[in-house]
C-alpha cells in the first residue's frame, strides 16, 4: 500500500472505512513511521475537537421560548378569580381595621377622598389661570408684531425705493454710531 | 521494539465515537413529537425544545461567538421552527431541518449586517474544494505538544479564525456529531464535497495551532 492521503487518515480515524480498508491501513502504519505520526497527530486533533466545552442553556430557556410561542391569554375565568380575590381582600381589610381601631374604614376612605378632591380642584384652578395669562401674553405680543410689520409695509408703499435704501443706510449708520458711543462710554467707565 | 510496531496495538477511533447508533430511534421520536405538536400538544414541542436546544446553541454560539446573541438566535430559530412546522416533510430528519433553518437564519443575519454574506450558502463547487492532500514528509507534530485541556482551548481559538463556511461544517461534524450524509442533506451539497471541506477545516485548524505555538 502507498502512503496515506490526509482524507484516508481522517476516514480511518472516524471509522468511516470498511474493515478491509481499516486492516490495510493498520498494516501500512505498522511499517511507515511518517503515516503513523500523521495518524497519531490527527487522532489527538479529532479527540480534542470532539470534547470541546459545551455551551449550556439557562434553566429557564424552555419556558422563555414557550412563553413567546404560546403567550398566556387572560380568560373570563381569570378575570372572575381576580375580581373575587380583590373584593374578598377589601372586605377583609374593612373588617380588620374595624376590629383593631373601632373606626369604620369607610369613613377613612371618604375623608381621604375629600382631601384628594380638594387638592385636585385647587391644582386645576391654578393651571387654568396660568394658561389664560400665557394666552393673553401671546396675543399682546402678536398684536405688537403685526402693528410694526404693518407700519413698515405702509412706509414701503409711500416711500420711493431710493429713499428706502437711504433710510436703511441712515438707520445702519445711527445704530453703528450708537454702538460705538456705547462702547466708548463703557471703556471710559472702565478707565475711570 | 520499534515505535512502528507499537502502533498496531494502539486503539484508534471507531465508528462509535460518532454517535450514529441510536439515531434512528431518535429520528422516529422527533417525527412523533412533530406530529403531536401539529395536533396541538404543547408538551410535545416542549420535549423538542429540551432535546435540541443545547446542540443548537453550541452550533449558533460557535458561529456568532457571543453567548447572549446566540441565546437570542436559538430562541428565534425555535419560534421560526414552530411557525413553519406544518411545512416540515417527514422524509427528512427533523434535526437536519432544524439546523437548516438555523443556518439560513445566521446567513440572513450576516447579510443584514453586510458582513461578507458568509459564503456558507454556496452550494456549488468552490475553488478550495481541492482534491485530498498528501502528507508532507517533514510534517511537525503540533497537537502532541499540548495537554488535552490546552489543546481544546487552542482549537476554540483556531475555530474563530476559520472561514465561516468551513467552521460551520467543523462544528456540525465534531461538536454536533452529524454524519457526513446529514451535513450534505442540510447544505444540499454532495457528500464528497462535505468530506473534503471538513478535512480541509481540520487541516486549517492544525495550521492555526502551529501559528499559536
Amino acid at each position: 500500500m502507498n502512503c496515506l492521503r490526509i482524507d484516508q487518515v481522517y476516514l480511518f480515524l472516524e471509522g468511516e472505512l470498511s474493515s478491509e480498508e481499516n486492516r490495510s491501513i493498520e498494516d501500512h502504519i505498522s511499517s511507515c513511521e511518517k503515516c503513523l505520526k500523521a495518524v497519531e497527530e490527527r487522532k489527538l486533533l479529532v479527540e480534542a475537537s470532539q470534547s470541546l466545552p459545551v455551551w449550556e442553556t439557562p434553566q429557564d430557556f424552555t419556558q422563555r421560548v414557550l412563553a413567546h410561542i404560546f403567550p398566556k391569554r387572560i380568560t373570563l375565568r381569570d378575570w372572575i378569580v381576580t375580581a373575587s380575590i380583590g373584593l374578598s381582600s377589601a372586605v377583609l381589610a374593612f373588617f380588620v381595621v374595624y376590629l383593631i381601631s373601632g373606626h369604620n374604614l369607610a369613613n377613612v376612605f371618604i375623608n381621604l377622598n375629600r382631601t384628594v378632591l380638594n387638592l385636585f380642584q385647587n391644582i386645576v384652578v391654578v393651571l387654568v389661570k396660568t394658561a389664560k395669562l400665557i394666552s393673553i401674553g401671546i396675543q399682546v405680543i402678536l398684536k405688537i408684531v403685526t402693528l410694526i410689520l404693518k407700519g413698515f409695509a405702509s412706509l414701503t408703499t409711500i416711500l420711493s425705493p431710493e429713499l428706502q435704501i437711504g433710510l436703511i443706510a441712515l438707520s445702519a449708520i445711527i445704530t453703528a454710531l450708537l454702538l460705538f458711543g456705547a462702547k466708548r462710554k463703557l471703556l471710559a467707565g472702565e478707565k475711570a | 521494539m520499534s515505535k512502528s510496531s507499537n502502533a498496531t496495538k494502539k486503539p484508534f477511533l471507531h465508528k462509535s465515537v460518532f454517535k450514529s447508533e441510536g439515531l434512528k430511534s431518535s429520528t422516529e421520536e422527533d417525527r412523533e413529537l412533530v406530529k403531536r405538536t401539529l395536533q396541538g400538544d404543547k408538551q410535545a414541542f416542549e420535549m423538542i425544545l429540551n432535546k435540541h436546544q443545547q446542540p443548537l446553541l453550541n452550533y449558533i454560539g460557535r458561529m456568532v461567538g457571543n453567548r447572549e446573541l446566540a441565546l437570542d438566535f436559538t430562541q428565534e430559530v425555535f419560534i421560526k421552527t414552530y411557525t413553519s412546522l406544518s411545512t416540515y416533510q417527514s422524509q427528512f430528519k427533523f434535526r437536519t431541518w432544524l439546523f437548516k433553518i438555523a443556518s439560513n437564519y445566521i446567513i440572513d443575519f450576516w447579510r443584514k449586517k453586510k458582513i461578507d454574506a458568509f459564503s456558507i450558502d454556496q452550494t456549488g463547487k468552490r475553488e478550495d474544494d481541492r482534491p485530498p492532500f498528501e502528507i508532507p514528509s517533514d510534517e511537525p507534530s503540533i497537537c502532541a505538544q499540548f495537554e488535552l485541556i490546552e489543546l481544546r482551548g487552542k482549537i476554540e481559538k483556531a475555530l474563530d479564525k476559520l472561514p465561516p463556511h468551513l467552521r460551520e461544517l467543523f462544528v456540525w461534524r465534531h461538536i454536533n456529531e452529524f454524519s457526513y450524509d446529514e451535513i450534505a442533506e442540510i447544505k444540499e451539497i454532495p457528500v464528497g464535497t462535505v468530506k473534503n471541506r471538513v478535512f480541509q477545516s481540520k487541516e486549517l485548524v492544525r495550521q492555526f495551532l502551529e501559528e499559536q505555538k
